[in-house]
């Protein structure tokens, strides 16, 4: 059972995740992962390598089913779901390796995500240009994605997440590779998108970034989620100390 | 601080690929093309045999272009290709054979038949994730499966010993007077073939096809069906492969497997869209240009040696590829103007 570390009464739950296990051959990744996702707000996940931290956002977002368990999206179970009729429910993640398009053009990249979009018709053009002036890319529209460095290939997943207006946002280390100067910028754009109603879910390694920019912060460990509180709480907890921080 | 003339170059470059970035000359220089294509069989005095080199090319550009869409678009290296030509001939040749149907309903016939069949194969295929090297093999398996079972039956299908069409002249029967209309004929299957692959690459059908090629988990992540894309491309080449199997055997008025549904004739529709460039709507045609003139020069000089022909025909292709692995027209990819006028 997961440990409620100085956390208010849940207002609204988007996203449930209610006894998840999942296991390959032998091995339990998930041991029965419960987790609710408040509407609006930033949730960091953190953990140590190999706690489960991906796979349960494979799992969320429809990549790998669960052995056992839930996943609550908007009140109804999601669980079944294959990846493309989720992400067209609202649920778009990221990957911790980037995946783009790397045989279209940076603009390709993004408008493929713009035809699947329901929200973007009409406007697909602009939303483009407007997120690749934000990641920095508006002077590569043309050129083949294959082209870019890993950072900038973080930075056109990120806008390509974007561009599908999701409702809920999976980021799987969004902040590893970028240099920091953009991190600030995109650490204020996510909380521009969380103004504007977005809720986002973030794996990252970086604690005090992570306790910056959430609202509330899950640590997972051994496949269960240890502790879910706020982040004052969370980083001056002695075990998350040990194992991020080095006891400091 | 939002940059106004990156915004502007930002805005007059997020179009989708297509002729109008060439500009008014490459729609004069297609027109002219065109014309001195329709006009080259009866403004020159050639002979016949030079009418019936354009009417391969033609025929294989067709299936070219058919195979880019499923191979380059989807990214989905179908190996047994010509199965599905096989199944267009012998569809409106068996109709018209042993029902008397004309060759033009057998050709809608063959089309609908061939949709079926891929629908068929192609669903459990991608549906359980058959991928890269294990799907080539399975279309192999289709192709050769295809191919004995045509030969077995050959009370139906007049097994290896083939059958000889039966001549009766008239147009609803697919045969006339005059076979410079067979020309025209697969002039108009090639010109809707790429005017198709040209739609599609500008479509969202299209753009979802290339993402799945690129990164099906990354397409699923921005919504799109990876099996529906993919079966639509392997359906579509499917239908138009089928439409070119009627086409080539009322042309030469004998069919037997081998003619048609040959691993070597699957191998030749590849090599043709490779050599083009299979990204690109333009591949298929360019392709066909080259190697078709080439592989029929060839054969006409080493009448007398067999096999030489096969054997330069292969270093000629090895040279190629070393030089040009993503085809002719792979070589403007890196030009912005011309990525999106050959359509890349």
């Amino acid at each position: 059972m997961a440990q409620d570390c100085g956390l208010v009464t849940m207002a609204s739950s988007i996203l449930s995740i209610q006894n998840v296990k999942k296991s390959f051959g032998g091995l339990d990744v998930l041991k029965g992962i419960n987790l609710e996702i408040e509407e609006g707000k930033i949730t960091g996940i953190i953990g140590p390598n190999g706690a489960g931290k991906s796979t349960l956002f494979d799992i969320i977002s429809g990549y790998q089913k669960a052995n056992e368990g839930k996943i609550i999206f908007e009140g109804k179970d999601v669980s079944k779901l294959m990846p493309h009729l989720l992400a067209r429910q609202g649920v778009i993640r990221t990957f911790q390796l980037t995946r783009i398009f790397r045989n279209l053009t940076v603009a390709e990249n993004l408008l493929v995500f713009a035809s699947n979009s329901k929200n973007q018709k009409g406007n697909s053009n602009e939303r483009a240009i407007e997120l690749l002036e934000f990641v920095h890319l508006s002077g590569l529209v043309n050129d083949e994605a294959s082209t870019l460095s890993y950072g900038q290939s973080k930075l056109l997943e990120f806008a390509q997440v974007l561009m599908h207006s999701p409702k809920i946002l999976l980021l799987d280390e969004p902040f590893a590779g970028i240099n920091p100067g953009l991190i600030d910028q995109m650490m204020q754009h996510l909380r521009k998108l969380q103004s504007e109603g977005l809720t986002i879910v973030l794996i990252e390694h970086n604690l005090p970034m992570v306790a910056k920019l959430c609202d509330s912060i899950a640590v997972v460990t051994n496949g269960v989620i240890e502790m879910h509180g706020a982040p004052d709480v969370i980083v001056n907890d002695s075990r998350v100390k040990e194992v991020f921080l080095g006891g400091h | 601080m939002r940059n106004k003339k990156a915004t502007s170059e930002a805005s007059s470059i997020l179009t989708i690929p297509g002729l109008q970035s060439a500009g008014w000359p490459a729609f004069l220089g297609i027109a002219v093309i065109l014309i001195g294509i329709l006009a080259f069989p009866v403004a020159f005095d050639v002979r016949f045999y030079f009418v019936q080199v354009g009417i391969l090319i033609m025929f294989y550009a067709t299936l070219g272009t058919a195979w880019g869409i499923v191979g380059g678009y989807a990214g989905q290296h179908s190996i047994g290709q010509a199965a599905f030509v096989g199944i267009g001939a012998y569809t409106s040749t068996l109709l018209y054979m042993k029902l008397d149907i004309s060759p033009w309903i057998g050709l809608i016939a063959g089309m609908l038949l061939s949709a079926l069949i891929a629908a068929v194969i192609g669903y459990p295929l991608f549906r359980y994730g058959l991928k890269g090297d294990y799907f080539a093999l399975g279309t192999v398996a289709l192709g050769l499966i295809i191919f004995e079972i045509t030969t077995s039956f050959s009370t139906i299908t007049g097994g290896s010993q083939g059958i000889p069409l039966k001549y009766e002249e008239n147009p609803l029967n697919f045969q006339f007077p005059n076979r410079t209309v067979y020309y025209y004929i697969i002039f108009i299957i090639w010109i809707l073939t790429v005017f198709i692959s040209y739609k599609l690459r500008r479509s969202r059908a299209g753009f979802e096809m290339l993402a799945v090629r690129d990164d099906e988990i990354a397409a699923a992540r921005g919504g799109i069906s990876v099996l529906k894309a993919k079966l639509t491309a392997f359906i579509l080449a499917a239908v138009i492969s089928a439409a070119a199997g009627t086409f080539f055997a009322q042309f030469i008025l004998f069919l037997d497997p081998s003619t048609v549904m040959s691993l070597g004739i699957s191998v030749q529709i590849i090599l043709v869209a490779v050599l083009g460039g299979m990204n690109s709507y333009l591949g298929g045609t360019l392709g066909a240009i080259i190697l078709i003139p080439v592989s029929q020069l060839l054969a006409s000089t080493f009448t007398e040696r067999p096999g030489t022909d096969i054997a330069l025909y292969g270093v000629i292709l090895i040279v190629l590829m070393l030089f040009m692995p993503n085809g002719i027209l792979g070589l403007f990819r890196n030009s912005p103007k011309w990525r999106k006028i050959v359509g890349w």
